[in-house]
């Protein structure tokens, strides 16, 4: 494989964290994704074989990438192995996705805290993080004291929760599963998928409180958009998310980002369903912006700021 | 602070260590930047040669203290290396310290392959012990000489896929119990050769933290055979105290990590003044400036950062000693080591 140039050179590479227990189904949601996911996919797996594939690095038609991640040990040494193993992906693969599967015991904040730095670097633009549930077993797990912190931390920092084999327990437990995820984190997203695999037709987040539903033959695909907003206006802004209100830019379940509003200065921006959130920044942070949904229209996403100046 | 003005030692490491055990202060606090694969880098060796000779293992240690004068040699290579010698394979880099590459239980029964190991010929316990042996010789009336071991819970943790064996402390208990007791044996044994050797066994037990580990399952699973360890370096180590080291999130288990009943703690991501608040009456406490910060930051921020610490853990009732919340990372500049040892010459003081 030829090498090339050095990751500051490019584009950050837009990369997804996909959590979840053992049995929750992260492999299954990911082979799901790169069935259709455009472009050329890195997976970083925490272990050989992990996609049933062979070798440590494995290159397919179409794109893929296949990586794996050191160790699988949560030791804080580990960590610097887990940045360089992403700047070398970053660096030698330039994908326009990675997707990162770690341990089942993996602690979604520490991950984040630990890819800090690539970020800061430009190297990677994490949009979200996913976490898959096993419908099966999650009431039971997460009892206050079953596990350690790390199975409640996967909930609590996801941009989008996946109740997982939901086909197979009642409608009943699903519901309190519901219940339970948005105790532990108000106001995610949750979704119920079997296989790992959205339903053809969309219900609103939370699932039983009835359809809503954009309607797909193939089953929906989560989606994020990214970009690096223009300052923008307080009436701007109001537009921006009456736009996402009305589903200009596709179905937004999850946005999250940093705009310069040009009378309030920088704002951090969070959406969770209908709920929007804007508070002032402190210290410096670049503008940027990620939604997080089905059915975005990238396009539109990017016009809207590249009229305002961004990129 | 010019580097005059720092006040100078006229205590030994060993003389300061061994005033923790005669229950009087030190002159300052001792200090345990826990170098480990770092010791590689300094004698210019490659960390992957290091993990596999004894004599140059050993050589790493004593040159690190040599140039640092930290107050406990460390003999350490990873938290698998009982493992491996039980049948975990492992990799190795030349850069890096070796990895896990694969786990001899995958099913159940694959228990009955597992047995405590020869300590002569199974995997590299013959290079930790090699290099514990050169240690103690080459620098053991200067400063305390300790060799890290795994306690029982980590290196099952070590035979078995980790995500699948955290499963089985819910699913199999029993079976966990079994693996434990073989892990449990194999770990008395390792401390009878490291005591054999006239050196201090280090209990570390990472897969223990808060992260992984619920304080239900730490006292069902961990405390248990933690205790048996401290027990048998209590009755079998002329005097020595039992040390346990566990990094990560220790918060939700430190009371039930009071259950063990060990003398030391080397605790990394918590808040030392709430570790004196539970256990400080019956624990000294080692820590913990954070690794990744010796790694990135100035010496000028790891002085501020360890004054912090010791501000802290000073007045703790049974003693405090400044050091590294966990490994001293291989590439940490011997500047930020520097520092962290001086803060304790300049924050640590008990002699006015």
């Amino acid at each position: 494989m030829a090498e090339q140039g050095p990751a500051t050179d490019r584009q950050p590479v837009r990369t997804w964290l996909i959590g979840g227990f053992l049995g929750a189904g992260k492999t299954t949601f990911i082979l799901e994704h790169l069935r259709h996911a455009p472009g050329k996919v890195a997976v970083l797996v925490n272990e050989f074989g992990k996609l049933g594939l062979d070798g440590d690095l494995i290159r397919l038609e179409g794109g893929l990438e296949v990586v794996e991640l050191p160790g699988g040990c949560i030791c804080c040494s580990q960590k610097e192995g887990l940045r360089e193993r992403v700047r070398d992906i970053a660096r030698r693969l330039a994908p326009d996705l990675l997707l990162i599967e770690p341990s089942g015991v993996a602690e979604t904040s520490e991950l984040m805290q630990a890819l800090e730095d690539p970020a800061r670097e430009g190297v990677i633009r994490i949009e979200l993080a996913i976490t898959l549930l096993d419908a099966e077993t999650f009431l039971e797990y997460a009892e206050p004291d079953a596990f350690g912190l790390f199975f409640l931390d996967q909930v609590s920092c996801a941009d989008l929760i996946l109740i997982n084999k939901s086909d197979l327990v009642s409608p009943d437990l699903l519901r309190r599963i519901e219940e339970r995820v948005d105790a532990i984190h108000p106001g995610v997203p949750v979704f119920r998928t079997e296989h790992g695999r959205l339903p053809a037709v969309l219900p609103e987040p939370g699932s039983s409180r009835g359809a809503g539903a954009p309607v797909s033959s193939r089953g929906f695909r989560v989606e994020a958009a990214s970009c690096v907003p223009a300052p923008i206006t307080r009436e701007g802004l109001a537009q921006f998310l009456g736009e996402v209100r009305i589903g200009a830019f596709g179905k937004v379940l999850r946005g999250k980002g940093v705009l310069a509003v040009s009378e309030l200065g920088p704002m951090n921006l969070q959406i969770v369903g209908p709920k929007v959130n804007l508070t002032p920044v402190t210290g410096e942070l670049a503008p940027r912006l990620t939604l997080l949904g089905f059915g975005l229209n990238h396009d539109r996403i990017h016009r809207f700021f590249e009229e305002r100046g961004g990129v | 602070m010019p580097a005059s003005d720092i006040p100078q030692d006229t205590q030994t490491s060993l003389e300061r260590v061994l005033s923790y055990l005669q229950g009087v202060n030190p002159q300052r606090v001792a200090c345990f930047p826990l170098i480990l694969n770092h010791a590689a880098r300094v004698l210019g060796v490659p960390v992957g040669k290091y993990n596999r000779n004894g004599e140059t293992m050993g050589k790493a240690h004593v040159a690190a203290f040599r140039r640092y004068g930290n107050d406990l040699v460390s003999i350490f290579s990873t938290t698998s290396t009982l493992a491996e010698a039980m049948g975990t394979t492992m990799e190795f880099f030349d850069e890096d310290a070796p990895q896990i590459a694969g786990q001899p239980i995958q099913e159940y029964d694959d228990i009955k392959k597992i047995n405590v190991p020869d300590f002569r010929r199974d995997g590299r316990l013959p290079v930790y012990l090699d290099a514990t042996e050169l240690a103690v010789s080459e620098v053991g009336s200067e400063v305390v000489v300790g060799t890290i071991l795994a306690g029982p819970f980590t290196t099952a943790a070590a035979l078995r896929p980790l995500d699948f064996f955290v499963k089985d402390l819910y699913k199999n208990p029993e079976w966990v119990h079994q693996l434990l007791e073989i892990c449990c044996q194999a770990g008395i044994a390792f401390i009878d050769q490291i005591l054999a050797r006239r050196a201090l066994p280090i209990i570390v037990e990472p897969i223990g933290s808060g992260s992984l580990v619920s304080p239900r399952h730490f006292k069902t699973f961990v405390a248990p055979y933690l205790k048996r360890m401290a027990a048998h370096i209590h009755e079998n180590g002329g005097g020595l105290p039992a040390a346990l080291h566990i990094c990560g999130k220790t918060k939700p288990n430190l009371e039930a990590m009071l259950g063990a009943d060990f003398d030391l703690w080397s605790l990394d991501a918590v808040d030392l003044g709430e570790a004196r608040q539970i256990a400080g009456e019956r624990v000294t406490l080692i820590g913990n400036v954070s690794p990744a910060n010796l790694l990135k930051n100035s010496p000028e921020e790891i002085d501020a950062e360890a004054r912090e610490v010791c501000a802290k853990a000073m007045g703790n009732p049974r003693g405090f000693i400044l050091g590294s919340g966990c490994e001293v990372p291989i590439n940490t500049p011997p500047a930020n080591i520097d520092a962290l040892i001086n803060a304790a010459r300049k924050y640590g003081r008990f002699d006015g």
